[in-house]
């Protein structure tokens, strides 16, 4: 069974020969090939060569092209930050007055110079895995997007005491945006999509501010779009809307380490997969025996039946996790998650 | 202390807050400040409804939006009502907070919440270096430093303001806040902060406590 085959069994709730483990690694595809983020991410051609050494290094589940997410911003016209040791950030909101959303246009991400190149990294990654890996990439949901566009607390200004019209247009152009993104990342070749929607996290959000703003439209942006959607969270909690990820058409949705894997799989297991949920902030400081520790409780509390994939619970792991820590996690993930076995593993 | 009669107020502006209905907890403000004075609403009214947020929020009970309409309706209020009404406040200090990466919304929430509650905060803005932070806490004779970050590798950053400090024979108490520190709670002790603050109980009650060391 190879990893393709492994991930789409588990994703058909089926238990496959053992559980998959995604590492998202971004930024660790520059270290790979010794280069300074901004100049790893300046080309396609070092992202696919970086997800391909990686994936060689650690023996993973999948490849992830996800490059930063103010690309999206950038295919706004926005900029980049970069620093030496962490992911980019978002330069200054292009959205600086309410004024300006009556301008704002949708790009098209075939003919965004932003967009060129990590849709060519997918196609690379397609031209030399295709079937054999999943090519896994990321997209920021049409309702979190504004916060990069406008900056949080305008976005919250807009959304709690603006006027609906203004944010009806602003919402508009961000799905027809992330639908064409998403279906744009499909046709170079991914095979799944995390929709990261950091907002609807029970940390920003109550759920009924969820049904209120998001759902209808993370609902129709999804709907819309033609491939497996992966609902994130950014290590956001979803447990207030547990019930309501699987009814966006969401095939997948990723557990923040506050939230309880178990809970989930009892709650909701047999109705969308799970992906998570390992912790990826303290993963930075873990001992060999605690990152094994993690590993097996999360194939415990998840993996039984299928429909489970071992991941952190971010969607991107930090620059400053190790070697060691990464192997362990794949090595822990392979001696303890086989199904099937009884003396070992995950037993029938 | 509140008496009787603000009670009812505080537990209608909660609920407002909670709804972040702005236009609702303007008119219990406003007539509250006609009925009471706005003395009684900054001294009794709104800490009463801001401690019983604060404390949902402890408890995860509610959710970030609720907590940042709340800021801004308070920070509203004080313009409005009482631009220059001196709050009395069991908190008298003066602290610098500051940003290590490009995230304000924590940083600026914590702000207006300090100063509802009588303290003299100095926002040193976001993505503010170590240097900066600690120079701006020397020249304003600062009581404590509260850090922000978002970013893991800038958490890390806040070990440089202690070394700075200690290197001109300073000690000024260092709280950090921001999602690593939730997420890792052992993180703030490996930075050099002398405390953590998860959401304004905490960072009220810490900084209360590393003030009288």
């Amino acid at each position: 069974m190879n990893s393709f085959e492994r991930v789409m069994t588990t994703l058909g709730h089926k238990e496959p020969d053992r559980v998959p483990v995604f590492l998202f690694l971004t930024l660790h595809g520059a270290k790979e090939l010794k280069l300074p983020l901004k100049e790893y991410f300046s080309k396609a051609e070092n992202v696919a060569e970086g997800q391909l050494n990686l994936l060689e290094k650690y023996n993973h589940d999948c490849l992830y092209p996800f490059f930063y997410a103010s690309k999206e911003v950038e295919a706004f016209g926005g900029t980049t930050i970069f620093c030496e040791d962490g992911p980019p950030n978002a330069g200054s909101p292009i959205i600086k007055k309410l004024e300006d959303i009556d301008q704002l246009t949708c790009p098209c991400p075939w003919e965004s110079e932003a967009l060129k190149e990590p849709l060519k990294a997918i196609k690379l990654l397609s031209k030399a895995k295709k079937g054999e890996v999943p090519i896994v990439s990321a997209m920021i949901s049409p309702f979190s997007l504004p916060s990069m566009l406008l900056g949080l607390e305008h976005w919250l200004d807009l959304l709690l005491f603006g006027n609906k019209a203004v944010r009806d247009k602003l919402l508009d152009v961000m799905q027809s945006f992330c639908v064409g993104w998403a279906n744009a990342q499909f046709e170079a070749g991914a095979d799944a999509i995390g929709f990261f929607d950091p907002l609807a996290t029970s940390d920003v959000m109550t759920r009924q501010q969820f049904l209120n703003f998001d759902f209808e439209i993370a609902t129709n942006t999804i709907k819309k779009i033609r491939g497996p959607i992966v609902y994130a969270g950014a290590g956001g909690k979803f447990e207030h809307i547990y019930d309501l990820i699987p009814k966006t058409g969401a095939i997948g949705m990723v557990v923040s380490s506050n939230d309880n894997l178990k809970e989930a799989k009892q709650l909701v297991g047999d109705k969308i997969n799970l992906i998570g949920n390992l912790n990826n902030i303290e993963m930075a400081n873990w001992s060999s025996a605690k990152t094994e520790e993690e590993v097996k409780r999360c194939i415990d509390q998840g993996a039984k039946g299928g429909g489970f994939i071992l991941a952190d619970q971010h969607g991107e792991l930090p620059y400053c996790v190790g070697d060691k820590t990464l192997q362990k996690i794949v090595k822990t993930a392979w001696k303890v998650g086989t199904y099937g076995k009884k003396d070992k593993g995950i037993a029938e | 202390m509140p008496d009787k009669s603000e009670l009812p107020v505080a537990s209608h502006l909660l609920e407002s807050l909670l709804d972040c209905d702005r236009l609702k907890a303007r008119t219990i403000l406003d007539e509250a400040a006609k009925r009471l004075g706005p003395e009684k609403v900054f001294s009794n009214v709104i800490p009463l409804a801001l401690n019983s947020l604060g404390e949902r929020w402890a408890k995860g009970e509610v959710a970030l939006t609720q907590i940042y309409a709340a800021s801004r309706i308070v920070e509203e209020a004080m313009e409005r009502l009482s631009p220059n009404l001196q709050t009395t406040s069991e908190l008298k200090c003066k602290v610098v907070i500051g940003a290590l990466d490009y995230h304000g919304l924590g940083k600026n929430i914590i702000t207006k919440f300090l100063r509802a509650s009588g303290v003299e905060v100095i926002d040193a803005g976001t993505s503010i270096s170590p240097e900066r932070l600690a120079e701006t806490a020397v020249k304003n004779k600062a009581d404590a430093i509260l850090v922000s970050a978002l970013m893991l590798h800038v958490c890390i950053q806040t070990e440089r303001i202690k070394q700075i400090l200690a290197s001109q024979g300073l000690k000024i108490p260092i709280m950090v806040g921001g999602a690593p520190f939730n997420f890792d709670s052992e993180l703030w002790k490996k930075v050099g902060a002398d405390a953590q603050g998860k959401n304004i109980c905490e960072t009220f009650n810490e900084l209360k406590e590393l003030l009288k060391k």
